[in-house]
């Protein structure tokens, strides 16, 4: 007679318990479950480092490296510069890219998490404009993990 | 935050500026260098000729030339938005420094926005420079979270190895946990990077 072979644990829970198996702090549950909050807020920034090396090819960056060339433009579009060395003055002006970490962010976002904050009074009368230089910041406090990286704004911008 | 604010500046009438601070990288996330990160978004295509020429003569830009090219940039574009994730993970010793000069480029373009993120500490700091800066305090979403878990649950590849009560018990024990533990998973997580 066949003995039946218990299931193997799924990908899924063998990526969750990657790792924490010598978690034995009471504060955690058994290691299973604790990646799946790992993954839910900011913590993933620290997954992802996002300043690796800059590598220049004719101005187009390949790979997860920095990359100069997809440095933005308000957005607009992206932005291939002209030359090599337009590229290199980028970079010398500053190191600091952004264009990664935001892309590993919008993928990793759930759903509407984050949504409320548009609907807040706070974010409107600052998105109103009014008050001048001294109203200008809008300041989203909290521990780390809460979401304060994944907040989204659901209004439209008067 | 980003997307909604690019989709609006896909039409035109925004321009937006983004920076994630990060705690590994705290040495890089100089006053200069988050004020220059946001000028090369903002500056576009056409490279500063003052920044050009100091490249050409290997002369560092101070951070005052920084400024004052940020705000040439800034005063050309329609209304900007700057937004810096984890302020409190920049150097903490340009902080001052930096805020200083987001208010100087704010003054000249008084319609210019700013949305920071950071642990509660920063805001003293925030409200010595911009004195009415509106301060909303986050606290996890447990809708959120169990949306998110649920998700992440329905996503797993062998629904075999579930069954209802391993489920509710998942559920049960994130919910309950999550108030207390995102602290101590956030320092744990940084050990893992290395």
């Amino acid at each position: 007679m066949l003995q039946k072979e218990p299931h193997p644990p799924s990908p899924f829970l063998q990526s969750c318990t990657k790792g924490f198996s010598e978690l034995n702090s009471p504060i955690y549950p058994t290691g299973t479950y604790l990646p799946l909050y790992r993954t839910i807020s900011t913590l993933d920034r620290h997954f992802f480092p996002i300043m690796a090396h800059t590598m220049h090819t004719q101005s187009i960056t390949f790979g997860d490296n920095n990359a100069n060339c997809n440095n933005t433009i308000g957005c607009y579009n992206t932005t291939i510069y002209s030359s090599d060395e337009d590229a290199k003055i980028m970079g010398w002006v500053s190191p600091l890219e952004s264009e990664n970490r935001h892309h590993s962010l919008r993928t990793d976002r759930f759903g509407g998490a984050g949504d409320w904050l548009s609907g807040t009074e706070e974010f409107r009368e600052w998105n109103g404009g009014e008050g001048g230089a001294d109203r200008a910041v809008l300041f989203c406090s909290g521990d780390p993990g809460v979401g304060k990286t994944h907040l989204r704004l659901v209004a439209r911008f008067s | 935050m980003i997307d909604r604010l690019c989709d609006q500046a896909r039409e035109g009438d925004l321009a937006v500026a983004w920076l994630y601070c990060d705690y590994n990288f705290q040495q890089e996330q100089t006053a200069i260098n988050i004020i220059g990160a946001i000028l090369k978004q903002l500056a576009g295509r056409e490279i500063p000729e003052d920044i050009r020429k100091a490249f050409q003569e290997r002369r560092r830009p101070l951070l005052e030339d920084l400024i004052r090219m940020l705000k040439s940039a800034v005063a050309v574009l329609p209304r900007v938005f700057i937004c810096i994730d984890a302020l409190d993970e920049c150097l903490p010793k340009d902080l001052p420094k930096l805020l200083e000069s987001l208010r100087d480029v704010v003054r000249e373009s008084p319609t210019t926005r700013i949305f920071l993120t950071g642990r509660p500490h920063v805001k003293e700091a925030i409200h010595r420079y911009f004195t009415e800066a509106v301060a909303i305090p986050i606290s996890s979403n447990q809708g959120d979270i169990k949306d998110y878990v649920v998700m992440r649950l329905d996503r797993d590849d062998m629904p075999e190895a579930m069954d209802d009560s391993l489920r509710a018990e998942i559920m049960g024990i994130i919910l309950e946990k999550m108030c207390n533990v995102y602290v101590r998973a956030s320092a744990l997580s940084r050990m893992y990077t290395y």
